[in-house]
């Protein structure tokens, strides 16, 4: 804790790390506590694991062909809102079956990636570092990438949360009350994968999921009120992403699988006190 | 009974088909709601009950046929609809209090942003209307079955619709849950046109104008000629049919049944 403290006024990636996992616990608790409610955490999981296809493709084109405007990151948003339309597409209006579309974008994403990565100078670097997160690399052009997502998703949710609550509630009376419902539902997607770029971030593809739905499901347990849980959520996720980046420092764990735990700890604390209070 | 002029015709089907994949579910419809009417509609599972409503709100079309809503198309017509879905599929976790619920009503018609202190007045008048005031900050998830259906009339009541649609309202509520429903529904009534999709047969009682029976085809009885042989032919087999009084319509004894105040 205190060599995390010293160190922290020296460097400036401990300073990106600490500042985007805040940054990202922000769209964590709104967003994860939406996508809670409304049981979407495999459609996260699914966009999630799409962007490695952004990242590969991106690096490899900023490496290979020097086109450095292309960052992993830039490829990863890019990825994930096209990943978000495709299934927003087949939720709004096509017979298919959810399922199989969320499962053909999570595998062809990561084809795409896994195939550009190997056509890739530094493979195994970078391959480990977009499944499991690399929190003390981001850059600080990355940060301002970061801090601009958060911005556009808390304005969105301000303005939207009314009709997009009505919508996670009951969407066939929205329709009917006369909510664009496909118009929401596309909106909605597209914070999904604006979050998930930011925390992929944070812990890396494969353990967003988890971090999206554990600090949204432990404050579920002890609010009423959607808006409650969403700030709840936002505190929870800053314990675990800061307490993670803490507790990782020293003895040098991986930072996203820490906080992760971190986050699940939280979880099981909040279900006992959901118990303690009945 | 000394009828005045035709009341308003709210809703009509002329010759309405409607089907599934090809497979008919609605033949030839032919039917008229008079404004200010309490309908009842029956059925067997799968005759085309809820169609039918859905086709009324708007959220179908027909096949063939024509549908007209307080005059115009139905998906021209939708806002003046209050729809009371069926209070079991709900997520009994979902975080929203009793009055968030009874906003969402308004959120089609509320811009972007948070409620204006206008619109909760709104919401909270709809809720007085229900007797549900004093739990406006409750849990959704509290509530029991009746309450839960009443805050959902409440949040179709938000928006002041001139006709209410409801889906199975007695389902999985206990009678005096349901013998409360149905007093809201009375007061409602003199405002507002109701119609109320049950396969209860023994609830469709003295409350309702007329019964629509659907199966595949469309009937319209007054309830007093709602005998047992009726539901023979409806359900094609014979099944008891438990009246929970006999107190008849005194209305309305034609097929067209107005109900005149």
């Amino acid at each position: 804790m205190l060599q995390f403290l010293i160190d922290l006024q020296q460097f400036r990636f401990l300073q990106y790390a600490l500042l985007t996992g805040i940054m990202a616990s922000i769209a964590c608790g709104i967003v994860g506590s939406y996508v809670t409610v409304r049981r979407m955490t495999y459609i996260a999981g699914a966009i999630a694991h799409c962007t490695l296809g952004g990242m590969g493709v991106a690096g490899y084109f900023s490496k290979e062909q020097g086109w450095t405007f292309l960052t992993p990151l830039t490829g990863a948003t890019l990825a994930a809102l096209l990943a978000a339309l495709i299934i927003a597409y087949m939720l709004n209006r096509a017979s298919m079956r959810l399922d199989t579309v969320l499962s053909a974008v999570w595998a062809i994403g990561m084809a795409i990636g896994i195939i550009f990565i190997s056509k890739t100078g530094g493979y195994n670097e970078d391959l480990m570092s977009y499944l499991f997160g690399d929190i003390l690399m981001v850059s600080d052009r990355d940060l301002l990438l970061i801090a601009a997502l958060d911005l556009i998703l808390a304005v969105v949710v301000f303005f939207l949360h009314n009709q997009l609550l009505a919508i996670s509630f009951d969407e066939e009376f929205a329709r009917i009350s006369g909510i664009r419902v496909a118009l929401y539902n596309t909106v909605f997607l597209c914070l999904i994968a604006l979050t998930v770029v930011l925390l992929v971030q944070v812990v890396g593809i494969i353990l967003v999921v988890a971090l999206l739905s554990l600090p949204a499901a432990a404050a579920g347990k002890l609010t009423v009120r959607l808006p409650a849980m969403m700030l709840l959520a936002v505190f929870l996720s800053l314990i675990s992403t800061t307490g993670g980046l803490i507790i990782s420092y020293v003895p040098n764990l991986p930072a996203g699988a820490t906080i992760v735990i971190v986050a699940a700890l939280l979880y099981l604390g909040c279900s006992f006190l959901e118990k303690f209070r009945r | 009974m000394p009828s005045s002029a035709p009341p308003d015709i709210v809703v009509s089907f002329e010759q309405v088909d409607f089907s599934y994949n090809g497979e008919p579910v609605l033949l030839d419809v032919n039917l008229q709601i008079h404004d200010r009417e309490m309908i009842g509609i029956i059925g067997p599972n799968g005759g085309g009950k809820t169609t039918l409503l859905r086709l009324i709100l708007g959220q179908l079309k027909p096949d063939r046929g024509k549908i007209l809503v307080f005059g115009q198309p139905p998906d021209r017509s939708s806002h003046r609809l209050g729809y009371v879905p069926q209070h079991m599929q709900f997520d009994s976790n979902f975080p929203v209090s009793v009055l968030d619920v009874v906003l969402m009503g308004l959120a089609g018609k509320s811009g972007p942003g948070p409620f204006s202190g206008k619109l909760k007045k709104t919401a909270e008048l709809a809720l007085a209307s229900v007797d549900l005031l004093a739990y406006r900050t409750r849990s959704f998830a509290e509530l029991s079955g009746g309450q839960r259906q009443r805050v959902l009339i409440a949040r179709a009541l938000a928006s002041s619709p001139d006709m209410l649609l409801f889906d199975e309202p007695t389902a999985n509520v206990d009678t005096s849950a349901g013998e409360k429903l149905y007093e809201i529904l009375e007061n409602l009534n003199r405002k507002m046109t109701i119609l109320i999709v049950s396969h209860d047969i023994g609830f469709v009682n003295h409350h309702i104008s007329s019964v629509v029976c659907v199966n595949q085809r469309v009937h319209v009885h007054p309830t007093s000629q709602l005998a047992g042989h009726n539901i023979i032919d409806l359900y094609g087999h014979d099944m008891s049919l438990i009246r929970h009084d006999h107190r008849c319509s005194i209305k309305g004894h034609s097929t067209n049944a107005p109900v005149s105040d």
